[in-house]
């Protein structure tokens, strides 16, 4: 068992996140700033020498437009649908698009915006009840509401892929909404035997849903807001999960694998948790944390992998920034082979075989009859075929998820 | 009530297959193992009949059920392989001195030759002596670089035409996750071949268990009753690779297919075309394969022998100020001694 980082995990395997963060937001010491030489408050992030608000906010709003501009996948004049959902990231990203669009002729940021607030209550419901459901919702709906010149939406995870999206305003009617798909939705994704592939699940159908409301909102891209550590979680999630061949879409600037053309983008993927939390702490600005940042060290691949890299990034600084650097050299065999390979019609990746996916079907083989059946010729070739038109037309990762629930029911959502 | 076995033989069940959670009795279990390596040595291609191939062996359980499964299969599929143990005595005392006696075992019980070299007789160094020098940490990167480079020479010696080493699944996996975690792409290529080396000069290595739990390792050799080694080094274990091990096992506590998995994602991976690949070639010093000049163990030789143990740790910048600082006081100590001579 891992013993990094013990003193912070509870008996029940029970984490508590950005605590150390939350403190630093109150106590900032005063000093001189060693880029403009004045004496202020210090703003001071690891492998960065210590800097006064305004350099700070100049450095992390520099960072996150380098981003965009280096990619240079983003046209002039380009609707971008943000997706929002009261996260300390997702403001920021909010308030930095904000601040980019406001700039001067030279320096703005050519674009139209629009807001989607995408409730996924769906998704931590075990962690949250329903009164603070409630005062989230209304935060949310206050703080959206004050950026009057942006048209914000909002919508449900549960929601039908082609079903509306509600306007913040009508924050009512969405509340009062008609619940019985949704709740069918819920009986379904509850259905799923494990945790890891009801997450892969729900993080399936949540870029298929931001896709299809873009496409509603007349969205050609839509901005999430990913940071450095989400990135890292995703990379090493995405690698024990069996991704290896899409791993590149999962961690780099613009994912286009989505059908109807739309184009997810991550422009504050080089941020990091401190960044983050001390850009809220210099704008002075709000958000809605409505969940408790629990992490359950045992329940699924994604949050043994988060709370690991969690750990290690305690007695290693570099480990996240060295993930995600090695996730910058990977590139995608989406692009090479695009006209000659299969996609999976659940997740829109390449379906590639390998020598390790034959061995395996090997071993199911060979466990399922007497020594005298094991033949390397007809009989196997004869089970391989079998498998192989079952397997049809759905990644390895994916046929991970049906191994846990009905195949046929997540291509019906997906 | 007793679990049926899943072949349908009749037998009761004894064990459930980690790799594909069946439940078989001995038998089956025995056969189904065979069959997998059998599977991955005939699919790869990984000997050519009338082959000479060294069997890397420690005394471990991984060694112990590849020298073991090589025989019987190399006997039952007609493989006409000469198989000889190869081992290698890195001068650990109460830990290498111990596991040799079982690999001498294993020679006697299999009728396989031994060939045993030793660092000290290869480098004039001892594990025991270089932790002496260098200490605790870092004594890993010493006996990690000696051994690679040892198993050649030895294969060499023997002349034999490829290494057959006991890397099992779980190795591989982990050391696919290590390798991102530390951003070593060059090593992430070619961490999940099956074959290794190969090209000109070189001696090839092939990991016939690449596609075997470990778990089921150990199981077949507690079944078979396999005389192995089971003790840990005495010198501290690589901690980095031990955060990666203990990842790995809490992942597969919850998907125990995650191994293959991550097997199957490295082998996926493409790097860009910026991305730096490293050029094998042979060491000017020793002759054996490098990517570098002179070879790490050559580094790591000339700092044990210059009283400078670091010399080939980190940075090679750092490396070449410590050389050239006691250059400059050895030339100084020598021009005193000329002085006092004269007088």
């Amino acid at each position: 068992m891992c013993s990094i980082g013990d003193d912070d995990v509870l008996d029940d395997g029970i984490s508590s996140l950005m605590t150390p963060q939350k403190q630093m937001l109150h106590y900032l010491p005063k000093g001189t700033c060693y880029k403009c030489g004045q004496d202020r408050e210090l703003y001071k992030i690891h492998f960065r020498e210590a800097e006064c608000k305004n350099c700070f906010l100049i450095f992390v709003n520099h960072k996150f437009r380098a981003t965009v501009g280096s990619s240079k996948a983003l046209p002039r004049n380009a609707d971008i649908l943000l997706v929002f959902d009261g996260s300390a990231e997702s403001v920021v990203l909010l308030d930095m698009l904000q601040t980019a669009q406001s700039e001067s002729n030279f320096k703005r940021l050519h674009c139209y915006l629009k807001v989607l607030f995408l409730d996924d209550y769906e998704a931590y419901k075990d962690t949250c009840g329903i009164n603070d459901y409630k005062l989230y919702i209304q935060q949310v709906k206050d703080l959206l509401l004050s950026y009057d010149n942006i048209k914000c939406y909002v919508t449900n995870l549960r929601s039908g892929i082609h079903q509306k999206p509600f306007d913040i305003k009508d924050m009512n009617l969405y509340l009062n909404r008609e619940m019985e798909k949704e709740k069918v939705f819920s009986n379904d994704i509850n259905n799923i035997q494990t945790s890891t592939s009801r997450n892969e699940f729900i993080k399936l159908y949540r870029k298929n849903l931001i896709a299809s409301m873009a496409t509603i909102l007349s969205c050609k891209y839509a901005f999430i807001p990913t940071i450095n550590i989400s990135i890292a979680t995703d990379l090493l999630s995405a690698i024990a999960l069996g991704q290896g061949n899409n791993v590149a879409c999962d961690v780099a600037f613009k994912d286009d694998r989505l059908v109807n053309g739309i184009k997810i983008m991550r422009p504050i993927k080089n941020l990091t948790e401190t960044e983050v939390l001390l850009y809220i702490r210099a704008r002075n600005i709000k958000w809605c944390d409505r969940r408790d940042h629990v992490i359950n060290a045992s329940s699924s691949i994604q949050r043994i992998t988060e709370l690991f890299i969690r750990n290690l990034q305690k007695n290693y600084s570099s480990t996240v920034s060295t993930i995600i650097c090695t996730g910058n050299k990977i590139t995608s065999n989406n692009d090479s082979y695009e006209e000659f390979e299969e996609k999976c019609c659940l997740c829109n990746s390449s379906i590639v075989n390998s020598e390790t996916l034959s061995a395996v079907r090997y071993s199911r083989y060979v466990s399922e009859r007497m020594s005298s059946d094991f033949d390397l010729d007809i009989n196997f070739k004869k089970f391989l075929n079998l498998t192989q038109n079952q397997d049809q037309k759905v990644c390895h990762s994916c046929q991970n998820i049906g191994r846990d629930s009905d195949i046929n029911l997540i291509k019906h959502y997906l | 009530m007793p679990i049926k076995c899943k072949t349908e033989c009749g037998r009761n069940a004894v064990l459930k297959r980690p790799k594909t959670s069946d439940a078989l009795c001995k038998e089956c279990f025995f056969a189904a193992f065979e069959a997998e390596i059998h599977y991955t040595i005939i699919t790869n291609k990984l000997f050519t009949k009338g082959e000479k191939v060294a069997v890397a062996a420690s005394g471990g359980k991984d060694s112990t059920v590849l020298a073991y499964v090589l025989k019987l299969l190399n006997d039952r599929h007609d493989y006409g392989l000469q198989l000889i143990l190869l081992s290698i005595d890195e001068g650990i005392t109460g830990y290498r001195d111990d596991s040799l006696e079982t690999v001498k075992k294993n020679r006697d019980d299999y009728q396989i030759p031994l060939k045993i070299l030793s660092y000290d007789e290869l480098y004039g160094w001892t594990m025991d002596r270089i932790v002496g020098q260098i200490g605790r940490s870092n004594n890993c990167t010493f006996c990690g670089v000696f051994r690679r480079q040892a198993l050649d020479r030895g294969a060499k010696q023997l002349e034999v035409d490829s290494i057959a080493t006991g890397h099992n699944a779980d190795d591989i996996a982990e050391t696919v996750l290590m390798n991102i975690l530390r951003g070593d792409t060059a090593r992430l290529r070619r961490c999940t071949d099956i074959r290794t080396g190969g090209g000109e000069n070189t001696i090839p290595r092939v990991k016939p268990l690449k596609y075997t739990y470990e778990k089921e390792i150990v199981m077949y050799a507690h079944f078979k009753k396999l005389v192995y080694f089971s003790t840990e080094c005495v010198f501290a274990p690589n901690a980095y690779r031990g955060h990666a091990r203990a990842y790995l096992k809490d992942l597969e506590r919850v998907r125990p297919s995650v191994i293959m998995d991550i097997i199957h994602s490295g082998e996926q991976l493409l790097f860009k075309d910026t991305v730096k690949k490293p050029v094998r070639g042979i060491c000017e010093r020793c002759g054996f394969v490098s990517s570098q000049q002179p070879c790490k163990a050559c580094i790591l030789l000339e700092g044990l022998n210059r009283g400078l143990p670091k010399l080939g740790i980190g940075k090679k910048s750092k490396g070449d100020r410590m050389r050239l600082k006691q250059d400059k006081e050895l030339a100084l100590r020598e021009r005193a001694n000329l002085v006092k001579n004269d007088f």
